[in-house]
Parts: structure tokens; sequence; C-alpha cells
């Protein structure tokens, strides 16, 4: 018994819902973004004295190979964990619009795209002054390429997250420390080539270093590695078709247990 | 004609209710609702609804209505038995929420319209109807959180009445709001029906029933025990409440007493006084014992026409005596222990109370309302019989000096609830808003201060065999057996040990309430030592 929507209304709820989000992350206030890009911006200069000045880091543009890990990594972090919350946060709409839409994790995701979007700006101003090259014409399409592979890649696991929130809710705690050690386990703030041998090799097998060193890849080479492209995408084909069977297998109860 | 709404055999039970997190699943899940010793929100419930007829939904508290119309809204599952809905439906169940605090009115309008279904063309074609249907014109602009729960309630039903669902789902909210805007919201109803649309409502006023409706059903312990015409099934439905009266007079009739402590805040304490009188089905049998001090002349003599208004006025004391003072003069069979900076928001709460206590045949319960804010959580304003405060030997412990009485009452409730008398109430529809939490502690507010925030912990833990011998006194009066002697457990001067005895070791707790109180009171010594107030200081 689902609301009909034709795409275009689909569309328009999830505007609506995505700038709902935006507003809540910036609390009605201009301030609200310069202090969210001001973190990390600090955020960035604190790795950069750990990794550059501390533990002598040898690369080229270090700056700038922080700056572009850190933004895409904040979505996929930030977006995931208030995604997990999605369901949870918004109880009263998911038990009045009959199921629990996928779109609410979904508002979350493209939320903190939008953010990222917003910053890029900054990002490539960064790129030019820091690593002293321009924005390349090949960025064009690179960067919205990347920008929907996110999308499909974070999507499907927020939308795990919030199902399993929604029934335990220390997912969303849980999710907290997993980042933390994912941020780690992916070499992004510092080289691959700083892992230990047997180590290195385990560590390229991650899909999410498949998907930040695409990043960094555009950035600093203004290159797309097609094989890494597709075995971002591949995962993020086989987690969609997971998060589709979670989805109708547990959606239907949702708004019973949020 | 085609039926727009349908549905055959629905079977509902509660009994795996809320996973709340790995606490529950580690600990055998969590305590269950105790509302009635029911185990079917809904057995085997079947009707339909033709096309542009109107359905009223009765019975008295807890018998299935809210799971009925959830089901038909889809917000959830039957166990059992099947749904049919032909046509754009849209659905008014939650009181108070429902809305994004840190929206605009506006901006809410064109979500909860989105939320509906409908395409942003058609909301911006309609937002002058809805705004100037809400009477909110003015404050539309203004973030959602700055609203009351009434303008909320008005705001998403001038969304609902104009959105282009020709089926509505109707849950109680209307109760919340002025009289006026309620028959205008009937008024629209009746419209919406006579232009086609299929309305289905579920209501405590029979009046309202008989008014919009065409047919009714009546539910009791989840089944339908009465149908027909709206006006024939109301008819019925006052008689056999009134019937209930013969049984139980007492019950049907029962008075209402409202112990209000306050002070020094009479805007406040006018405020509740109206709300209480203007949301009261039978004002008449309602009470309110006000506590006012003697050095606080602005809360002496209060009076607001209409309801019964006793003021005490005598020296500063405790809380619980304060209470117990208000208890003392009263003589109402249900007392709520309340506040003055309470806004009661539910209209016929008093017939709710009464419906309550008349199910509850000897008398011995607690309940608490929805304060809209910690809901299920907490509850702040217990509400009791007389009986049950007699059988108590002090049911407001005068050494309780500030807030604590909620927390004491909840406590024994959940002792008897180990010896297997589930007790506790929750009334879910009764919205006792809590200004507290809007309108923030305040400047006029000394009386925490002074009080010392952490005043009472150590009376909490210390009176532990207290709350031992009050559930044992409760258990023996359900029972009517001999009674037990309250097994004491040595009180200890170390406030850790003495904590550990109240809270994790005590066996006459049930568990979640156990790691509950430990843990919130091992988060006050904390707080209470970092502000250097000690639990003892006062």
């Amino acid at each position: 018994m689902k609301i009909e929507r034709s795409p275009l209304q689909l569309l328009e709820f999830l505007f609506l819902l995505a700038r709902m989000e935006l507003k809540a992350r910036y609390k009605d206030r201009v301030l609200g973004y310069l202090w969210s890009v001001g973190t990390m911006f600090a955020l960035a200069f604190v790795f950069w004295i750990a990794f550059k000045i501390i533990m002598r880091v040898e690369m080229e543009n270090y700056s700038v190979y922080l700056i572009t890990g850190l933004f895409p990594w904040a979505w996929l972090q930030v977006g995931t964990i208030s995604a997990a919350r999605s369901f949870v946060a918004n109880a009263p709409l998911v038990r009045e619009m009959g199921l629990a839409h996928a779109i609410l994790p979904l508002s979350n995701v493209v939320a903190e795209m939008m953010h990222l979007i917003f910053v890029l700006p900054l990002v490539i101003a960064w790129v030019f002054f820091a690593g002293g090259y321009g924005p390349s014409v090949s960025w064009a399409w690179q960067i919205p390429l990347l920008l929907l592979l996110q999308v499909a890649f974070v999507y499907p696991i927020a939308l795990i997250c919030a199902l399993a929130n929604a029934y335990v809710r220390d997912v969303e705690h849980l999710l907290g420390i997993g980042f933390l050690v994912l941020f780690f386990a992916t070499p992004m703030v510092y080289p691959i080539s700083m892992v230990p041998e047997p180590l290195a090799h385990y560590f390229e097998l991650s899909p999410l270093y498949a998907l930040m060193q695409s990043w960094h890849s555009v950035f600093l080479e203004g290159a797309l590695e097609p094989a890494r492209v597709a075995y971002a995408a591949g995962f993020a084909a086989c987690v969609g078709a997971v998060a589709w069977l979670c989805y109708r297998r547990f959606a239907p109860r949702i708004g019973e247990v949020v | 004609m085609t039926v727009a709404v349908a549905c055959d055999d629905l079977w509902k039970s509660y009994r795996a209710r809320r996973p709340a997190g790995l606490r529950a699943l580690m600990l055998g899940g969590t305590p269950r609702d105790t509302r009635f010793a029911r185990q079917w929100a809904l057995s085997g419930v079947s009707l339909g609804v033709n096309r542009g007829r109107a359905l009223g939904v009765i019975g008295p508290h807890g018998s299935g209505k809210t799971t009925l119309l959830s089901i038909l809204a889809g917000a959830i599952q039957p166990d059992r038995g099947r749904v049919a809905v032909n046509g754009r439906h849209a659905s008014l169940l939650e009181l108070g929420a429902g809305f994004h605090g840190h929206l605009t009115g506006r901006e809410n309008i064109f979500l909860y319209g989105s939320t509906l279904g409908m395409p942003l063309k058609e909301i911006h074609a309609l937002y002058a109807h809805i705004a100037e249907f809400s009477e909110m014109e003015g404050s539309l602009d203004r973030p959602l959180r700055r609203y009351s729960a009434g303008m909320i309630a008005r705001l998403r039903f001038s969304v609902i009445i104009h959105s282009p669902a020709d089926i509505l789902l109707i849950d109680e909210v209307l109760t919340v709001g002025d009289a006026r805007f309620q028959r205008k919201c009937l008024g629209a109803l009746r419209q919406f029906k006579d232009r086609g649309g299929t309305l289905i409502l579920v209501s405590h006023d029979m009046d309202e029933v008989a008014e919009v409706c065409d047919d009714a059903i009546c539910l009791d312990f989840g089944s339908i025990v009465d149908a027909g015409t709206a006006r024939d099934v109301a008819t019925r439905y006052r008689e056999q409440l009134a019937g209930r009266g013969r049984l139980g007079e007492a019950a049907a009739h029962a008075r209402i007493s409202l112990l209000v402590p306050s002070r020094g805040r009479p805007e406040l304490l006018r405020r509740f006084l109206e709300s209480t009188l203007a949301r009261s089905e039978r004002p008449d049998l309602v009470e309110v014992i006000v506590y006012a001090d003697e050095d606080d002349p602005s809360s002496h003599g209060f009076q607001v026409e209409g309801l019964e208004v006793h003021t005490l006025v005598g020296p500063r004391a405790t809380m619980g005596r304060y209470n117990t003072a208000c208890f003392e003069k009263s003589r109402g069979e249900i007392v709520v222990i309340g506040n003055d900076d309470v806004v009661i928001q539910t209209r016929g709460w008093d017939r709710i109370l009464r419906e309550m206590h008349a199910a509850m045949q000897d008398g011995i319960y607690m309940a608490y309302p929805n304060d809209l804010f910690k809901g299920r959580g907490l509850s702040a304003f217990p509400i009791l019989s007389r009986k049950a405060c007699e059988t108590l030997r002090e049911p407001f412990p005068i050494s309780y000096r500030g807030s604590f009485i909620d927390y004491h009452l909840l406590d024994i409730f959940k002792r008897l609830e180990s010896h297997g008398h589930r007790r506790l109430i929750y009334l879910e529809e009764v919205a006792f808003e809590h200004m507290h939490y809007r309108t923030g502690k305040g400047d006029f507010d000394d009386t925490y201060g002074r009080r010392g925030r952490f005043a009472d912990d150590r009376t909490f833990l210390q009176l532990r065999d207290e709350r031992s011998a009050e559930a044992n006194r409760l258990q023996d009066t359900i029972e009517r057996d001999t009674p037990l002697a309250p097994r004491p457990v040595s009180a200890s001067r170390v406030p850790a040990a003495s904590l550990l005895r109240a809270s994790l070791l005590d066996d006459e707790l049930p568990w979640p309430w156990r790691l509950r109180l430990y843990f919130w009171f091992l988060a006050r010594f904390a707080a209470a030592f970092i502000f250097r107030r000690g639990p003892s200081g006062g």
C-alpha cells in the first residue's frame, strides 16, 4: 500500500529531504557551512603535521593528497552514519509513509554529496595554490563519474545500516568505531608505499581503497584507472544486491520497530 | 458502490515489541507493554467501508482502535489477515510529532505535502489555502520547534485536508487544539466526504462520531463488539458506559484531583489551570489543589471560573510535604501529581483517565501521561487511585525535597511488576506538555537552585526498604493475602554500597530497571562531584 509517486515526484521528495538534512547540518547559518569546511581543513592540518613533519612521509603534493582524500571520506562516513539514523530519526515519517521508504537514507547520502559539491571549489582552489596546477578539462567528466560511483557505493551500505539500526539501536555507535578502523586501514592520509609488504597487498584489495585512490588519481594525475573504477563499481553492485534483499525482507516491519 | 477500505480477519499482538538495542537482546527482551492484561491488540477484525462513507471507530482506552487504524494505514503489519485500500490515502496517526523542528512551518508544509505524494507544483498552488486554513499565516516563517503541539496538529490537519487523498485515516489527533478549530476541522471533514472522500475516524467524542460519521464500530479487547449506524452505536456505547457506571458508580463518575505545588510563576499556573478547564470534558468532576508558599503572594488565591481550585497556603517545605498536604486536602478518586509548568493538551483527558480507572477493578495502578518529550521513558506526572495512595503508607515521602517522587513511585510499581502484577500504564494519548523543556528553567525558578540539585539522591537510596514494603502492601491488596514482611536490606552510610543495594543487587526489581537506576545514579554522583555540591548538600 504505497503512495504512488511519479519519478519526478520522487526526485522532488528526495530534494526536499536532502535540503532538510543540509539545513539541519548547517543549523540555518552560513557560518554552519564555514564551520564544517573549517573543521575538515583543520583535520587535514593535523594529519599534515603528524605525517609530513613528524613521520616524514616522502611524497610530492602531500597536502593535496590529504585534502582530496579527506573530503570524499567525510561524505562516506558522515553520510553513512546519518543515514543509519534516518529511519529512527524520522520515525513518524516512516510510520505515516506506510512503508519505510528507501529514499530516506538516500536523502542523507545525497545531502552529503551536495556538501562535497559545495566544497569542491575550495578543494580545486587548494589544488591550484598548493599543488600549482589548475583544473584539468578531464575533471569535467571524471568528477561527476566519481560522484555517481560513490553514491552507488555508499547508498547500499547506508541502507543496510539504516535497516539494522532500526532493529538494533547500537549500530550507529558501532559504525563510529568501524569507520575509525577503516579510516586508518585505508591508505588515504598516508601513501600505500608506507605499508609493509605483505599487508600492503591486503590493503590494496579493499574496495574503499579503490574508491579513494580514484579520487586521488583524478586530482593528482588527472587520470582515472578503469580497473579501480570497475572494482569499486562491482563491489557496489554486490552490496546493492544484498541491500535490496535486506530491504525486501526487513522494511515491511520497520514501522513497528522505529 | 465500490469498497474503498476493507480488511478481513485481522490479528495483531504486540508481544515482540520494540527491540530496543543490544541490551534488550542480551537480557532477553524489554519490559512488555503493560496496558491491561491483554494478549491480542486485535483479534479477528473484519470490516468494509464504501467510497464516500465515513466510519467511526470507538471503544474504551486500549481496545485496539489505534492499532486497527495503523494497520489500515500500512504503518504496521498485521500478524494475520488481509487489508485492501483502493485509492490514495493519507493518515494522521500521531500526536505532536511528524514534522521537523528545524524547518519553518512553510518548509514543513512542503515536506509534509511531498510525503503525502503531492507534486511540488500542486503544493505551490494550494499553499495559500493551506496557510489560510491553518490560521497561522503570521507564524509560518518561524522554525517549528517554537510551535506548540496544538499548532503543529493544526498545520498537519490543514495540509492533509488539502491533499488529493480520497481516503483519510484520522486518529484522535483532533483532540489537540481549541474547540473552535476542532469545529472547523469537523466541517472540513464533512465537506471532504461530500466530495466523495472516504473517512475513517477514531474518536472518543460520541457527538463528533454521530455528527461526522455514517457508520461506526465499537471495539473492545481487540474485537468488534458493536456495529451499525454511527448514531446508534454512539448511543449504545454511551448507555453501556452509563451501565458500567451503575456497576461501579464511583468509577464512571470518578472525581479527579490534581495536586499542584507552585512557586513564583503565576503566569504558568494560570495557563495550567486554563488548559485544565478547556480540555476537560467534565470540569465539574475535576478539582485542583494548589500549594503556594506563604512568602509568595503572587500565587495565592487563583480562581478560574468553572473549575474548582483550592489554594493551600503554608510554609516553605519539601516537595514531599507539598504533595502530602495537597493530597490530604483532596477528595478525588483519581489523584494526579501535577506541576504548574504543565499544559494539558488532550481534549477529554479526564474521560480517558476515568475509563482507565474504571477498567482497573482493584484500583491498584500507576498511570502516567505523555509529557511530549520523554514519553514512555519518564513518569513525571504519576496518576494513582485514592485507594492506591491510601494503601501506601507514605505515597509522597516528605523527606524528598525536590523531584524524586515520581521515581520513588515508579520504583515501587516496578517492584510490584516483579511480583507478577503489571500495573504501570502509559497513557500515550494523554498529553501533559511539560513546558519545563520548552521554556527552560528560567529566572523565576529559584527552587531548583536552593534545593540542591542532587539533594534527593541519598534519600532515594535510603528509602529502598520502605519501597520494598510499599510494593508488598500493594501486592497484599491485590491478592488479599497475608501480608508479607518486607525483606530488609541493611542500610549503609556508604553511598556506593547503598546504590548497589537499591539497584543492581536488588533482586526485587526487574533487570532493565536495575540497570537504568544504577547507571543513572552513577551519572548523577559524577555530576554532583563535578559541581562540588555533594549528594547530601541542599
